[in-house]
């Protein structure tokens, strides 16, 4: 009868979450009522460990990193910088073969290395880049596709706000996986801008070249002022966020200061700077902020009690007596994410399931920075990946009613082949992910 | 913040009262924000261009990340943000939406709310009878302030859920007149 709880607790949660309750409140209440049965219905053991983990969560210094870093999104988004870097990087990507995708996956980029939340940043890309793309005859499959993936980069590029908290689940530096995300963030999106050159040259009339009457005329010297009027500011920033984590001054919570602080200089240098972009920028770090938390309370809540239901023991035991290769084990992790991913999202996903993994992780001699980023890379496709697809929702709040959610799903498809194109060279090859931060950071 | 509920007698006023005391507390803590950004910011001077460490800075730092999240719990549940995987629940009209929030929060989680609560007043009670401090490092500040903080952000989180509870039981009630 006992062995049955640990299943029936994932059972109650699953059928809450389903319901649509919240998803912090139905960890919370599903550890709770698990760990009360368990106690025999005595309330003071389950509410002391429930304490616990308030005050644990609660004075645990590195979880300011994830304030710090929404905030620098927030204001970033309201900073007007990505008209800027839109506009100049179109001043050089726009005669290539599928120029305006190139520019916006490029844009992409550097927004992803400068902010660590994926929502927001997809909002404000597509709303830049849609309609062009869509003036110019872009396929919009291809527009959708372009979108999602990009905004979406937010995840595998640093910083991340996902890392902030694996990191510590995973018992992992957090500053090696920032380092260490910054290769496979990059082979992740060069495979993009490969994929959109590649559509452009084979099926030109899915990205159609801007009429050759129309080129611009404008001399090189001012392309070169406002690319670089565009580009120097967030690079500086880039610089100071990463380069301060990767020079081993500040710690990431550091770090994150420092970039929330460069923000708000940079607005001021793009003249947006104002006390309601201020206030609005605040609410949402506070809203964000705290609804990642909760989640992350009601996960060490719900991990706390499924310890004391004994479901952390069984669950070795199932997993132990598996009898397959480290190999085999690995994939099985990985697809379980991957399946989690299609209904979790990304929080819920790694604290479920991170706990879980990672004794056997180590067990098996697996480099642990190598086997988060692996994950990364799954939950970053997890964002693509319907029903619960983010990077869809999102694109659809602020798409024109032409792009259906049939362009967004064709569109994702081949983006979601070029995950796993990546996932599979950052698993043959773990130097991939473990020789920058060895460099760099010398462990 | 929700005034269409006016109509609907007590609950929705009370409820309009509620959402007045989770909406400042939000405020305070979305005030905090600047104090721990300076804090922070401070340490990184104090250490490496002043090359004094402070003492006080990390541990200020973690209470004010803290009273910053646990305050807003109650303020993102008042708008909604917290995650839900809505695949099912956007099936449902707002009645059947009600049903589900209504049974939800008053079944289980408000008293969920309600002990946790209670646990963490004694937690606090506990730390101020002993004087205890916290122990983590040179500054060393007795215990209980930030264990009030603590006390305060799931009370304040459960007259939160009360509000809600009213305003699911205010949208079946006033679906109910108009039929």
């Amino acid at each position: 009868m006992m062995e049955l709880l640990p299943v029936l607790m994932f059972v109650c949660l699953f059928v809450l979450i389903f319901c649509g309750v919240q998803v912090a409140l139905a960890l919370m209440v599903s550890g709770f009522v698990f760990g009360l049965i368990e106690f025999d219905f005595n309330l003071r053991p389950i509410l002391f460990q429930f304490t616990q983990k308030i005050d644990e969560t609660a004075s645990n210094f590195v979880l300011a990193a994830v304030p710090l870093f929404v905030f620098m999104g927030a204001v970033l988004e309201r900073s007007g910088i990505a008209e800027q870097l839109f506009r100049a990087v179109q001043l050089w990507t726009g005669r290539l073969p599928g120029g305006l995708a190139v520019g916006t996956i490029l844009m992409s980029i550097i927004f992803a290395a400068s902010t660590g939340v994926v929502g927001a940043t997809e909002a404000v890309i597509g709303l830049l880049a849609i309609p062009p793309m869509l003036r110019q005859g872009y396929d919009k499959s291809l527009i959708s596709g372009t979108i999602c993936a990009g905004g979406s980069l937010g995840t595998i590029i640093p910083p991340s706000v996902v890392v902030i908290i694996l990191g510590p689940v995973a018992d992992v530096s957090i500053g090696d996986l920032m380092v260490g995300m910054i290769v496979p963030g990059s082979i992740l999106a060069l495979l993009y801008l490969v994929y959109v050159v590649g559509v452009a040259v084979v099926q030109p009339h899915k990205a159609p070249r801007p009429d050759p009457s129309l080129a611009d005329s404008m001399p090189l010297i001012d392309k070169l002022w406002i690319s670089l009027k565009a580009l120097i500011p967030p690079l500086l920033m880039i610089c100071a966020v990463l380069g301060t984590i990767i020079a081993g001054v500040a710690a990431p919570t550091e770090a994150a200061a420092i970039g929330a602080v460069a923000a708000v200089v940079l607005a001021g240098f793009y003249r947006t700077l104002s006390l309601t972009m201020l206030k609005d920028a605040g609410w949402r770090t506070l809203i964000v902020t705290a609804m990642i938390m909760f989640v992350l309370l009601g996960g060490s809540m719900f991990t706390v009690a499924f310890g004391s239901v004994g479901g952390i023991t069984q669950l070795r035991g199932v997993l132990g007596d598996l009898d397959v290769s480290p190999a085999v084990m690995l994939a099985i992790f990985l697809g379980i994410v991957f399946v989690a991913g299609f209904f979790l999202e990304w929080i819920s996903i790694i604290l479920i399931f991170i706990p879980i993994f990672m004794p056997f992780v180590r067990d098996a001699g697996f480099d642990p920075v190598w086997f988060c980023m692996l994950i990364l890379l799954i939950v970053q496709t997890s964002y693509l990946t319907p029903p619960l697809a983010p990077a869809i929702f999102y694109l659809r709040g602020i798409a024109p009613p032409e792009m259906t959610l049939t362009d967004m799903y064709r569109g994702v498809v081949p983006f979601l082949v070029l995950q796993a194109i990546c996932l599979a060279i950052m698993a043959a090859f773990p130097g991939l992910a473990t020789w920058l931060p060895g460099v760099l950071l010398g462990f | 913040m929700d005034f269409a509920n006016r109509n609907s007698g007590w609950p929705g006023t009370l409820a309009a009262h509620l959402d007045r005391v989770t909406l400042w507390s939000g405020a305070a803590a979305a005030l905090l924000f600047l104090p721990l950004v300076i804090v922070t910011v401070w340490e990184v001077i104090a250490r490496k261009i002043l090359g004094v460490p402070t003492t006080w800075t990390f541990e200020l730092g973690y209470m004010l990340t803290g009273t910053y999240f646990l305050l807003g719990g109650a303020v993102t549940l008042m708008r909604g943000e917290h995650v839900r995987i809505d695949l099912v629940y956007s099936q449902f009209g707002p009645r059947g939406q009600a049903v589900i929030d209504l049974v939800f929060l008053a079944v289980l989680f408000l008293p969920f709310c309600v002990l946790i609560s209670h646990a963490l007043f004694d937690y606090m009670a506990e730390a101020f009878a002993s004087g205890r401090t916290t122990g983590k490092s040179a500054w060393n500040p007795p215990a209980w302030p930030f264990r009030a903080i603590m006390f305060a952000s799931f009370v304040l989180l459960a007259l939160q859920v009360v509000a809600k509870i009213l305003h699911a039981v205010a949208v079946l009630t006033t679906k109910e007149r108009a039929r």
